[in-house]
């Protein structure tokens, strides 16, 4: 639980690159692991955390997700992450945010899982989902550069066979 | 933190990529080439390459969020995407796709990915066939037609399998799962073929072997079946469900397809007509190509926009005259509408001879066409253009009149000219010289139209004269406009009017005004229509000649075409001596205060108050002048006189009241005697 004094106390944030961002407690504790060393190191409030997966440009574009996001209600912790609902909307700005190129993508995808911001993950991931969503595979094939290694009959066989592959 | 294991690292994905050295590996990357030579990239080209190098948890996550159809194509990219997602492992990605698109529990007689396969597969499940086929859920298939009739039999059909009499004492209709099907209001029951013969080769095995588990299997098959009909059912909710989604969403799609489409099209200058389908014909692209669930990218509207602009031109090429008829047509019916409102019909009232004017002839005024065909009849008719139609009205009322009186003249001036009287042109002939630029009301009726001889035929039925003509159009009585209005005068008219003028001691000059105010009290003296109940008006009394001399006419030509040696006599000449008079105004009953060269009703504003009522009537008008005086009429087939056997000859019927009557008709219309000898003086 937030107090008061934490919603003023600013948290420093040290990336790969050795960039210094300092920001609002409320904005960094979006993610769950900032969060947790924070409450390691307690209240010392001139050690900066460091961050040795993230970049500066990736987390100037995080904490901007985190500084939008700032007043979300905290996501209530769950047992297990198969089990949670899962939805596919994706809100406006959200959708606008995360309209960046491939590179970005995938490094806010790493990133968010990381910092462990599911949200943010969340919307990375259904980003990626609704790119594939209704495409046929060679149109698949494509988008990851790899080539067909099926000969036509197996890929013909394959379309009749969907049964696990420890069953066949 | 130690590096996590990426999907290209992972051994089962071997064949998707061993590591990024598959992906930079130039000699198996494909790429398409251009008519240059050099290499092209699609748009999508490589655009997710780097998923492949994604740790496999966040593959996971990220495939949780695509649809089963996504992960069967997806299986369907390579071996190790295929080995990746179709391992048990990946269970917990298919169960969450299941999750987040509510898709019912997996059936235990399933796999995911064949469950999967099931709810969004396409194709026949027997054949190559790979367009969208029919379902059976409670047999686990889709199949096209041919191939269910060939792998699916009914219950009728099953005792006709090999085996089956030898274990048909263990078989149950629970064993196997069956579909329902209604046809015709008839269902039936299929199943499985191939699975109906796997249990009965069990069966029979196992009743071949003693001490076998026999009821083990059957208890075992009961509860499978158990298991799937109880699944069925949730499953094809979903399936409804999904379809009728699907439907919906479709019917959106193209709804903001067409709309979208035709937005472009406007921007580009195009049209409502352009637009307009509804004369395409056989082979011109439209629908099928702005009727569409796809959506309108740029792309889609680069490659559909030639086809649509081509058949717009073949619009504008053949149907444009239509399209042109369907918005006069529109223009025109609300200017009717107006015009027959009535606030205009008040309008007209006001103006001097307003009443002549019909929605026909309103229709031909030019500021009326010039308001319709303005812009090619493309501008609704707003209050403001209503007026600019009807601002010179009064005028062009005025001209319109004008027209019917030179209309009236001029076929009057042909037929006095066919008569070849030349009394008549001296008498007349003062007036042939119309004044289409008099400005202003004119009053003055041309006196050759209140002659008692203007007489005009209409539609072979009947005579009117002038008044009649204005009477008429002013009642709104007539519906075509003026233009479209059999009216004719011929010399025969002229001719018959002027004997008949002579035959009652009248003055060639006698006026119309004068013929009208004696009412129905003419009688032809010819034949019975002089009797006291069938008096005749003058208009009557010319027309009865005219087409009883026509009628003697037709039976004159049918005697000769068919050589018939019967008498005849057209008793309503005029010109013959030895008949004597042909009619008269014999009766008197209405007392007429004119000479019968006096009374004209010359002017427009005199003739305007006797407008809207009848100044003539018909003959059964007449009847009702004469009531007391009327004999009681004798029912035909109580007439104790026969038929005129002579006109019998000639197919026509003709009946007289009284022995006499006959006698006179037999004289006068055969030159016989009552028994049909032929009198000398009539047959000179």
């Amino acid at each position: 639980m937030s107090t008061t004094e934490d919603k003023t106390r600013k948290v420093k944030l040290v990336t790969s690159d050795n960039e210094e961002f300092e920001v609002d407690w409320e904005v960094a504790t979006r993610s769950v692991l900032i969060k947790h060393m924070l409450e390691d190191i307690g209240e010392s409030e001139e050690q900066a955390i460091p961050l040795p997966n993230v970049t500066a440009n990736v987390l100037k574009k995080v904490l901007e997700w985190c500084e939008h996001h700032r007043k979300d209600p905290e996501p209530a912790p769950e047992s297990s992450d198969d089990n949670r609902k899962r939805t596919l909307e994706i809100g406006d700005w959200d959708a606008k945010f995360i309209q960046v190129d491939q590179e970005m993508l995938f490094e806010i995808i790493l990133a968010a899982n990381y910092l462990d911001i599911k949200a943010l993950l969340d919307v990375g991931c259904k980003t990626v989902a609704n790119m594939i969503k209704g495409k046929q595979p060679e149109e698949i094939r494509k988008m990851f550069n790899i080539v067909n290694d099926f000969t036509p009959e197996e890929e013909a066989q394959i379309k009749k066979e969907n049964e696990w592959a420890e069953d066949r | 933190m130690p590096r996590q294991k990426t999907v290209d690292e992972n051994p089962g994905a071997s064949g998707v990529a061993s590591g990024s050295n598959y992906l930079n590996s130039p000699s198996k990357t494909k790429r398409a080439k251009t008519d240059s030579g050099k290499p092209r990239r699609s748009k999508n080209s490589g655009k997710l390459a780097l998923l492949l190098e994604m740790p496999i948890e966040i593959f996971t996550e990220i495939a949780c969020y695509m649809t089963p159809l996504d992960l069967l194509n997806l299986a369907r990219t390579s071996a190790g995407l295929r080995k990746l997602l179709m391992s048990k492992s990946s269970k917990r990605i298919w169960e969450a796709v299941r999750m987040i698109h509510n898709i019912p529990e997996c059936p235990k007689d399933l796999s995911e990915p064949r469950y999967a396969d099931l709810l969004y597969g396409k194709g026949c499940s027997f054949c190559p066939d790979t367009r969208a086929k029919k379902t059976y859920t409670a047999l686990r298939i889709r199949a096209c037609k041919p191939c269910f009739e060939e792998q699916a039999i009914d219950q009728h059909q099953l005792h006709r399998e090999e085996g089956f009499e030898d274990i048909k004492s263990f078989f149950d209709y629970t064993l196997i799962p069956w579909t329902k099907l209604t046809y015709r209001n008839k269902s039936s029951k299929r199943c499985l073929v191939s699975q109906l013969r796997e249990v009965l080769r069990k069966l029979e095995k196992l009743l071949a072997e003693p001490g076998s588990e026999l009821w083990d299997y059957i208890s075992e098959r009961q509860n499978l079946t158990d298991a799937i009909n109880e699944s069925v059912e949730p499953i094809d909710e979903w399936l409804s469900e999904v379809w009728m989604q699907k439907a919906e969403s479709d019917i959106k799609n193209m709804k903001e397809r067409r709309s979208s489409i035709i937005k472009r099209l406007k921007d580009l200058g195009y049209d409502e007509d352009d637009l307009n389908g509804c004369y395409d014909e056989k082979g011109w692209k439209w629908g099928q190509i702005i009727d569409q669930s796809r959506p309108l990218t740029e792309r889609v509207w680069q490659n559909v926009r030639p086809q649509l602009e081509k058949t717009i031109q073949l619009r504008r090429t053949y149907a444009g005259p239509k399209f042109y008829n369907d918005r006069h047509r529109t223009r025109v019916f609300e200017m009717r509408r107006r015009f027959d409102a009535k606030e205009t019909r008040d309008m007209l009232l006001d103006i001097p001879k307003g009443r002549l004017l019909s929605t026909g002839d309103f229709l031909r005024i030019p500021a009326v066409v010039e308001v319709i065909e303005e812009d090619g009849c493309r501008l609704p008719l707003t209050d403001e253009r209503w007026l600019h139609a009807v601002e010179g009205l009064p005028n062009a009322v005025e001209i319109f009149a004008r027209t019917i009186e030179m209309d009236c003249v001029a076929d009057f001036e042909d037929a006095v000219l066919q008569c070849d009287r030349d009394e008549l042109r001296i008498l007349f002939g003062a007036e042939w010289d119309p004044q289409p630029d008099v400005e202003g009301v004119r009053d003055e009726i041309p006196r050759c139209l209140n002659s008692a001889i203007a007489l005009f035929e209409k539609g072979s039925k009947s005579l009117i004269n002038f008044a009649d003509i204005l009477y008429t159009r002013s009642t709104h009585e007539a519906l075509l406009s003026w233009k479209e209005d059999k009216l004719e005068i011929s010399s025969a008219i002229i001719s018959t009017a002027l004997l008949l003028l002579e035959h009652l001691d009248f003055p060639k000059e006698t006026t119309m005004a004068y013929m009208m105010a004696c009412g129905h009290d003419f009688e032809c003296l010819r034949c019975s229509r002089g009797s006291p109940n069938t008096t005749l008006s003058w208009s009557e009394l010319v027309y009865h000649f005219i087409s009883n001399t026509r009628n003697f006419e037709e039976l004159k030509q049918k005697i000769n075409e068919r050589n018939i040696n019967v008498p005849l006599r057209n008793a309503h000449n005029l010109n013959s001596s030895i008949d004597g008079k042909a009619a008269s105004r014999a009766f008197r009953r209405i007392t007429v205060d004119m000479a019968p060269t006096g009374g004209n009703a010359e002017r427009y504003s005199t003739l305007a108050t006797s407008w809207g009522q009848r100044l003539i009537g018909k003959a059964e008008l007449g009847n009702l002048l004469c009531v007391d005086e009327r004999k009681p009429s004798v029912p035909w087939k109580q007439w104790k006189i026969n038929p005129c056997h002579l006109c019998q000859s000639l197919s026509v019927l003709h009946y007289e009241h009284t022995r006499e009557k006959m006698r006179w008709h037999m004289k006068t219309s055969h030159g016989t005697d009552y028994d049909g000898n032929l009198l000398p003086e009539y047959n000179e």
